[in-house]
């Protein structure tokens, strides 16, 4: 399998296909960060394809001194604040108002009971619902590091921070999250996901 | 913690949840954590909420973006402007233009008005009634006395806009009853003023644009050599641009897999 860097160099060539095979290696993330610090799907999915679109069009500015991953997702994260500055609000996220136990039944994996795959969708919408709750530095710190298992480094060159500015904003999103999961009366569900 | 991890410090605390100490740095927190209930409560607790965060997945949005190029786009379609004679001139050609018309309109007034005297110069500047007015008397071209108030309200207006103007008092400052014998010499000799004054402006005018004129003939001509260079130039350059853009002529654009695949 090529590598991120040489696929990037065959794009700069004028080989779509390449490009089309680095989109199809980094949808998925963008989407998931996307979704994440802004919690809309739509907009999320509009954002991914805003990305990969300014990178393509890009290309010729990227000189590769950064990986071609951050250098996604810094795009994708101005895109992100680009949206939150327009919405001029918190993000609001999508929380389903009950489980479908039909519609869970037909996504559960075949080891996972009924009543996991519910309890896991519960948890799901109640740690989303925490995050919503942080500032947005605090949040994208978390989601860079928790979700996409980025070093304090490379979190810091992406938010234009101090190493110890990551650490402080990991450490007190950490602190809100807990508190609100415990306030949702949470406490067993450390035990259920630790069965899980 | 020990001195160089004292309790409290989150900075250690989250170096350590997430692993990423420096050489040594691990042990030594890991020592004091195990003497210290607070800091072993703490990172227990950052490390539950690290797990509930484990739970949290985006939903399964289908997505399968790729970027498509269609080679056979069809070069961008270039109108050919119309002939230089066709289009509008540039600022400083039109301005040149309204120059030589008015410097040629004055000229020819200049020569017109130069071997005459100057009450002929009058009558082709001011209004005929007035000179009409000179020969004759009030009563016999019929001049009402409502008319000569309606004119020297006029002219008063006239007068009050030209501070510079030579006045030539041709109502009294008071109010009263004019004679009408002296009202007609007080207009006439305020008419004459005003013809002597434009007369001696346009000739000053004249006389500034007349040297210039020739100047402004030969940039006028210059331009349109110029406009017409650039109309010989424009089919290669035309043809260059189409040459460029079917080289270039990618198009690109985002369809989910499912559809362009």
């Amino acid at each position: 399998m090529r590598s991120d860097e040489e696929l990037v160099t065959r794009s700069r060539s004028g080989d779509t296909d390449s490009f089309n095979q680095l989109i199809t290696r980094w949808e998925r993330p963008i989407y998931a960060l996307a979704y994440r610090v802004i919690g809309r799907e739509e907009d999320a999915r509009d954002v991914c394809q805003e990305t990969f679109l300014r990178a393509y069009r890009s290309l010729a500015g990227f000189k590769g001194e950064a990986k071609f991953s951050s250098w996604l997702y810094r795009i994708a994260l101005n895109l992100c604040r680009d949206w939150i500055r327009r919405q001029r609000r918190a993000p609001v996220s999508q929380f389903p108002e009950d489980i479908d136990i039909l519609e869970a039944a037909a996504a559960a994996e075949p080891s996972e009971s009924i009543e996991d795959l519910v309890a896991r969708r519960e948890l799901s919408a109640v740690v989303e619902e925490a995050m919503a709750l942080l500032p947005e530095e605090q949040r994208t710190a978390i989601i860079l590091k928790e979700y996409h298992g980025m070093t304090f480094q490379e979190i810091a060159d992406l938010q234009g921070c101090p190493l110890s500015t990551v650490k402080t904003r990991l450490y007190q999103g950490l602190s809100v999250l807990r508190r609100h999961l415990e306030r949702q009366g949470h406490q067993s569900v450390v035990q259920m996901v630790k069965r899980t | 913690m020990n001195d160089r991890v004292p309790c409290g410090n989150y900075e250690a605390l989250i170096t350590y949840v997430y692993d990423e100490c420096g050489p040594g740095e691990r042990e030594q927190i890991a020592a004091h954590v195990a003497q210290c209930a607070a800091c072993t409560e703490e990172i227990h607790a950052l490390q539950d909420t690290r797990a509930h965060l484990g739970a949290w997945s985006p939903p399964a949005l289908p997505l399968g973006f790729q970027i498509t190029r269609t080679e056979s786009q069809q070069p961008a379609t270039v109108l050919r402007p119309a002939g230089w004679w066709r289009r509008p001139l540039p600022a400083w050609a039109q301005a040149a233009a309204a120059a030589v018309i008015f410097a040629a309109g004055m000229g020819v007034n200049v020569v017109r008005t130069s071997g005459e005297a100057p009450t002929a110069v009058a009558q082709t500047a001011t209004p005929s009634p007035v000179v009409a007015a000179r020969s004759n008397s009030v009563g016999e071209v019929g001049v009402s006395r409502t008319e000569f108030a309606r004119l020297e309200a006029r002219l008063r207006s006239i007068e009050n806009e030209n501070a510079d103007v030579q006045r030539a008092s041709f109502m009294p400052r008071t109010s009263g009853v004019v004679d009408d014998q002296e009202l007609f010499e007080r207009l006439t000799a305020f008419v004459d003023a005003r013809i002597a004054l434009s007369e001696s402006r346009q000739r000053s005018v004249l006389a500034g644009l007349g040297s210039t004129v020739d100047e402004v003939t030969q940039r006028v001509d210059l331009a349109t050599q110029r406009l017409e260079a650039m109309e010989e130039e424009f089919p290669r350059q035309q043809q260059a641009l189409r040459t460029l853009g079917s080289r270039l002529a990618v198009r690109t654009s985002f369809q989910p897999a499912s559809v362009g695949r």
